[in-house]
């Protein structure tokens, strides 16, 4: 059930938008293991990318250079804190009887907004460590190009299967292309 | 390929049939034209090189894998969907539903013409493999499809001839050619191939000289004095650009010689090409957006030009072909536009939409990055030519001001009931127009400098979209933006256009 993508064909009935049984549109918060996750990749990010460096001076004998890395690491990880901390506090996921709009960004910012009548499937997912936190990613597909994959990372692992339920509930032929 | 009793519902549905016998030599000279470049490439320029061998043998390898690939392919016309089974080792059976279908297009070169036969590729909406090439079927059979797809059977004959929109004859094409300047691509090839010897080497450029002045003594005709070389230079070079432009009309008659647009039922076909003969087609209503251009010499003659952007399968492969329903229009006066507009699409007019305007201080806002750009390209060139870099950033300035006053003023967005649409440009304007319908998801995006001043631009996401250039209206005052995106939410929800 959890990790299911399905395919299901969205509404062509005009004005019908009372499928969910609650009009009010609906907050989905981030999962408060959210920032320890980012913090985790933010670490192996910085890790990843040292690693070369490191492992190259070390061999080439010089170990002093290799040091340089790790204020360079913790430099990091502050920055990535701090914006971190910014991007989760903006963060918004709201469920519309219409579709579902998703707010992020700290300098970029943008509001997306998907129809309801136009996901094409949708897919849970959780990599390793966001499953130790029982965090989720939501993605939404829709037949469009620029926005066909939109994805909502941080969800909760139960929020994010319940997001998915309430977005497919829908009836119709149309295939919204 | 006999067609089964009238029994069943579809008295065209056939038995399974095979391609035609002669695929394997079409599906060879695919694959070999694939790998014939790389392969010239590294004959002329390989060093012997020990894995040169194996990229030849990775060639062979990939030619021989579709070769057999096309004997397997099997594929039946049933009643109301196409059944294909292709695959070697893993035998796969896709049904296309005829409903489904969107996109159909046949191509055929000279080769294939002399066969009678066609390469027919199918795009179909939703599922993973949306996509059906059959390369290649007789003429016949792609004639029976269709007119299966178009909704009749197969016994039926065609239907009253299709509504002929538009048809280019040599004299459009030759202006075509001439306004669209397509020569440049080969030049670009042609730069490349050159940048190969270095030309940044100072001897090189000496070399030239060299040359030029021994040509000169060789045929002796003039004293090899300065004078004489520059103009003698000049007149190669506007001999060159002149080499170009008849290469661009050359290019244009390859591509769009014939050029025909039809409309038949629901059914939008156009026909083009000198040797390849493309034929592609797809449902009126399946049109996702339509898009004008002009470019100033264009505009000077009166012509624009008209596309389509029309849903396919999932894309398999990024960058792969799509057998797609593109060019409407390559090239027409502006009455000819209107006219097939109105026949299309009525309500995609861009004359008869409310323009409203961008965003009052949008000029400023676009002309800061430009100057910031120009400043930061002119300061190392201060390092070369002193003095001289203040000048060359006065006129690129120069420049940016015109062409962010130029975008500011003729930028604008339209919203009404049943479309919304966005122009840009400057000397090369654009117009996009999506039904409400065919919207798939809004964007509201402001980067920090759009935050800055107040502004917010909206992309609308349509299907099949070209992915650089998506329907986007940027330089909104935020609300305004809101508001749009707000209307088109509402309007989504309302109609299935």
């Amino acid at each position: 059930m959890t990790n299911e993508p399905g395919y299901s064909e969205p509404s062509a009935l005009p004005g019908d938008l009372s499928e969910t049984s609650d009009p009010a549109p609906v907050d989905y918060a981030l999962h408060p293991n959210a920032m320890r996750l980012r913090r985790w990749q933010a670490l192996l990010f910085a890790l990843l990318m040292a690693l070369p460096y490191v492992g190259f001076h070390l061999v080439r004998g010089a170990p002093l250079w290799a040091l340089v890395a790790i204020p360079v690491v913790l430099a990091f990880m502050l920055v990535s804190e701090r914006h971190a901390r910014a991007y989760l506090k903006r963060f918004g996921c709201t469920l519309f009887p219409d579709g579902l709009r998703v707010t992020r960004g700290v300098f970029w910012r943008s509001e997306v907004f998907v129809p309801r009548a136009r996901i094409q499937h949708t897919e849970v997912q959780s990599g390793p460590i966001a499953r130790r936190f029982g965090i989720a990613k939501l993605a939404l597909f829709t037949a469009g190009t620029q926005l066909g994959k939109v994805e909502v990372e941080g969800l909760p692992q139960a929020a994010a299967v319940e997001l998915r339920d309430r977005l497919l509930e829908r009836h119709g032929r149309h295939d919204a292309v | 390929m006999a067609a089964t009793m009238p029994s069943s519902r579809n008295a065209g549905a056939t038995d399974e049939a095979r391609l035609h016998p002669w695929s394997w030599l079409f599906v060879l000279l695919t694959q070999l034209r694939k790998v014939a470049l790389p392969l010239l490439a590294l004959f002329l320029f390989g060093r012997g090189e020990w894995w040169e061998a194996f990229a030849l043998l990775g060639a062979a390898g990939l030619a021989l894998y579709s070769l057999v690939y096309s004997f397997g392919f099997r594929y039946r016309i049933g009643d109301d969907e196409l059944v294909i089974r292709e695959g070697i080792f893993a035998r796969t059976v896709r049904h296309v539903p005829f409903a489904r279908v969107q996109n159909v297009t046949q191509r055929r070169n000279m080769l294939h013409r002399a066969f009678g036969v066609t390469e027919l590729r199918i795009e179909s909406a939703g599922g993973a493999q949306a996509e059906a090439t059959m390369n290649v079927i007789t003429l016949a059979d792609a004639e029976r499809l269709e007119r299966i797809l178009r909704g009749g059977h197969v016994d039926i004959p065609a239907p009253a001839e299709a509504t002929p929109l538009l048809a280019l004859d040599a004299r459009e094409i030759a202006l075509l050619g001439l306004l669209s300047n397509q020569g440049m691509v080969v030049v670009a090839a042609l730069f490349a191939f050159w940048f190969q010897f270095e030309p940044w080497e100072r001897g090189a450029w000496r070399e030239v000289f060299r040359a030029q002045r021994r040509v000169f003594e060789e045929l002796s005709l003039v004293e090899a004095s300065p004078l004489a070389m520059f103009i003698t230079g000049l007149l190669a070079l506007l001999a060159f650009l002149l080499a170009l432009r008849v290469l661009s009309v050359a290019i244009a008659f390859l591509r769009f010689h014939g050029f025909t647009l039809n409309l038949g039922g629901n059914r939008i076909t156009t026909e083009s090409g000198l040797f390849t003969r493309t034929r592609a087609s797809a449902t009126r209503d399946k049109i996702q957006r339509l898009r004008f251009g002009e470019s100033w010499l264009e505009r000077s003659v009166g012509r624009r030009s008209l596309a389509s952007e029309v849903a396919g399968g999932a894309v398999s492969k990024p960058g792969a072909e799509r057998a797609q329903l593109k060019w409407l229009a390559p090239i027409a006066t502006f009455e000819g536009i209107a006219r097939i507009v109105a026949t299309l699409q009525p309500e995609a007019q861009i004359e008869a939409l409310d323009w409203r305007p961008l965003h009052p201080r949008a000029f400023l806002r676009m002309l800061k990055p430009m100057l910031v750009v120009w400043a930061v390209v002119c300061a190392p060139l201060a390092i070369f030519i002193g003095p001289w870099a203040l000048a060359a950033f006065a006129a690129a300035a120069l420049q940016s001001v015109l062409a962010a006053r130029g975008r500011a003023r003729f930028g604008a967005y339209a919203l009404n009931d049943r479309v919304v649409a966005v122009r840009s440009g400057w000397l090369r304007r654009e117009w996009s127009v999506v039904r409400c319908g065919k919207v798939q998801a809004l964007k509201l995006e402001a980067s920090p400098f759009d935050r800055r001043h107040g502004m917010a631009a909206v992309r609308v996401d349509t299907a099949g979209a070209d992915a650089m250039s998506g329907f986007r209206v940027a330089y909104l005052p935020e609300d305004e933006a809101r508001a749009l995106v707000d209307t088109l939410r509402e309007r989504m929800g309302r109609v299935f256009a």
